[in-house]
């Protein structure tokens, strides 16, 4: 039987992981928050038998990606775009942030979930239902417009 | 890439989050098995920012812009750098069900519901190509898109509020419907053609319904677009209630009402950016018991769009006002599923039949997931073994509409060692290409993906035979 000490610490243990994951799908602090809200509200719905912290962390992640997509298909938020401009940043993270919110959402997932979580292509491809080639080709695509930011990073 | 890691590092929760979901989450494990609802109708009124007074044209809206919050997403201090060079630790492939969704907002063609438990299916998408015929309705104005002077209105400041709209979840087992040109008129009032308003000339229209598992109507949308995509809108309509809030620049700020008016909560964008809408304007507000969220947006500049709002808020926050949700009742509820299975049961499935029919020894069964909806969306079946750390992991896929085989699948008699060491994946991590691999099957108009790692290429191709 789950205690609402054991929900707490996994709330503590992955909402900054969610948060970032769903920022960097969504480019928006509201949206991001409720992104995770809404994973955490499944995970009470289904209870999933986790084994351990990665599974949790990976059934979380997946769950608040496919959250972010749904929110992204949906027709009034389709013709949005992020406005990094409206996020805190330096100004030499400006252009960084304004380069990898110009890729396409799918593309800047697959960048995320590649460079700063540090996920296999395998597994982002289980994460996001598509084949592994799909992700390397995302990624592919991905590292073409960010060439700059990629100057001196082994690929 | 190190800016972005650095910057992404410091991007936290804003202040008080964690306490709000925990609220949140602890108040949905009271009431689990209902649907979430954030706001009633009370609370939901106590949320409204502007008050707008609607009963004659001389009355005007302040339209606050939107703000960024200085503190949202800043972290107070910043975490260690996470470089390339020092990438997060190393992490087990997650044990993922994948998403059943074949199309991207690249396309823009809706696609199945995300995994594991089914949410909205959106709506035909405000690309290029308007809705599909059968569903769309186009509106016509009778005054040929000449200014009108009945929603020529003054600017009125109104006094803010304390709060902000907040977000609502989607209940369990939501499904989505499109709506017939009828259900539109309807909804919107009734009548052969959609009331006529300023700027609505030659916008098509069309919507999706959403209803929760239990097939209790959860929320409607209405969406429309001119044919040349600069003009568009969507009017969110929600039984009770607000719908789903989670749209830029809601107000964080203060409530007011203003005497026997309706409460309406209204906020605006500006953009001069390219390619971005130059005006986008918002409007939530109760149309007696029905919640609504309207949202319109123009390329060219910011009167179509405010005036847009402005309709839909004198029409259907005033007194009189006839949105109607009385007609829309579900038909049939889809039938859901979303499992953890034992290796007998996933063997036991339709979709067992394509599981490898030997495992090499030193590999375990780690575990199983079905997510399944009922014939139209596809079934997805996963199962994984691992051998210390290398991972062996199956993917069965039946998607109906989209299935068919692309330059890279194999066939089924295709698949021999020196046909994977030749044409098989190698997976990449950070770190570069490792061991492992992966490979497509295409069989039986199904996709069969294997994620292989700690195999040779024979004992690749012999998880294939059958």
């Amino acid at each position: 039987m789950e205690t609402a000490e054991d929900l707490e610490g996994l709330v503590l243990a992955h909402e900054t992981t969610l948060y970032r994951a769903a920022l960097a799908l969504l480019g928006d602090v509201h949206e991001a928050e409720d992104a995770v809200q809404d994973a955490f509200l499944k995970y009470l719905e289904k209870r999933p038998a986790l084994a351990g912290e990665d599974h949790a962390r990976a059934w979380l992640l997946r769950v608040t990606i496919n959250g972010c997509k749904s929110r992204l298909r949906a027709p009034w938020r389709r013709r949005r775009v992020p406005m990094p401009d409206l996020l805190p940043a330096a100004p030499e993270e400006r252009e960084a942030l304004e380069e990898i919110y110009a890729l396409p959402p799918r593309d800047r997932a697959a960048v995320h979930l590649f460079y700063y979580e540090g996920y296999k292509t395998a597994e982002i491809a289980a994460m996001t239902g598509e084949a592994e080639g799909t992700v390397r080709a995302r990624l592919s695509r991905a590292r073409k417009k960010l060439r700059k930011l990629l100057e001196g990073e082994e690929l | 890439m190190n800016r972005y890691r650095n910057w992404m590092n410091r991007m936290t929760p804003p202040p008080g989050f964690h306490r709000r979901l925990m609220d949140r989450l602890e108040s949905a494990g009271r009431t689990r098995r209902r649907p979430a609802r954030v706001l009633g109708t009370a609370a939901a009124a106590a949320c409204l920012t502007l008050a707008v007074v609607l009963l004659a044209a001389q009355g005007g809206i302040f339209w606050p812009e939107r703000q960024p919050d200085p503190t949202a997403g800043v972290a107070r201090t910043p975490e260690p750098v996470v470089s390339r060079q020092t990438p997060p630790p190393s992490q087990p492939p997650p044990a993922v069900l994948p998403d059943p969704d074949g199309a991207g907002e690249e396309t823009g063609e809706p696609g199945p519901d995300a995994a594991p438990t089914p949410s909205p299916t959106p709506a035909p998408t405000p690309q290029a190509t308007p809705a599909p015929a059968p569903n769309a309705v186009t509106v016509t104005d009778p005054f040929e898109g000449r200014p009108h002077g009945d929603l020529m209105l003054e600017g009125h400041d109104f006094p803010l509020s304390t709060d902000g709209i907040q977000g609502r979840s989607h209940p369990e087992g939501t499904f989505s419907e499109p709506m017939t040109g009828e259900e539109i008129l309807q909804v919107l009032g009734g009548g052969d053609a959609p009331p006529w308003s300023l700027y609505w000339s030659d916008f098509t229209l069309w919507g999706t319904v959403w209803y929760g598992g239990d097939g209790s109507l959860w929320e409607v949308e209405i969406s429309g677009q001119t044919e040349d995509v600069n003009e568009w809108f969507h009017l969110r309509l929600a039984p009770g209630t607000l719908p789903m809030a989670s749209l830029p620049g809601v107000p964080a700020q203060p409530a007011g009402s203003g005497g026997n008016s309706t409460p309406v909560t209204a906020w605006s964008a500006q953009s001069s950016r390219p390619n971005t809408p130059k005006g986008m304007y918002y409007a939530a507000f109760l149309s007696g018991d029905i919640g609504v969220l309207f949202s319109s947006a123009s390329m060219t500049g910011q009167e179509s769009a405010r005036l847009r709002a402005e309709y839909v808020i004198r029409e259907y926050a005033g007194p009189g006002a006839k949105l109607s949700l009385d007609h829309l009742q579900c038909s049939r509820i889809p039938d859901w599923r979303d499992e953890t299975l034992t290796l007998e049961q996933a063997k036991a499935e339709a979709l067992g039949a394509y599981l490898p029919q030997t495992i090499p020894e030193r590999y375990t069964f780690e575990m199983a997931q079905i997510l399944a909806k009922d014939g139209t969306k596809g079934e997805h079946m996963v199962v994984r073994w691992k051998n210390g750390e290398d991972l062996l992991m199956v993917v069965v896929q039946r998607l109906p509409d989209s299935v068919r085989r692309d330059g890279d699948d194999f066939l089924p008699e295709e698949v021999t060692p020196e046909a994977l060491e030749k044409h098989a994946l190698p997976s990449t991590s950070i770190h570069g290409p490792d061991a492992s691999y992966s490979f497509r099957v295409y069989r039986d108009g199904l996709y069969v993906d294997y994620y292989v790692g700690g195999l040779t290429y024979e004992e690749a191709a012999a998880l294939v035979k059958r």
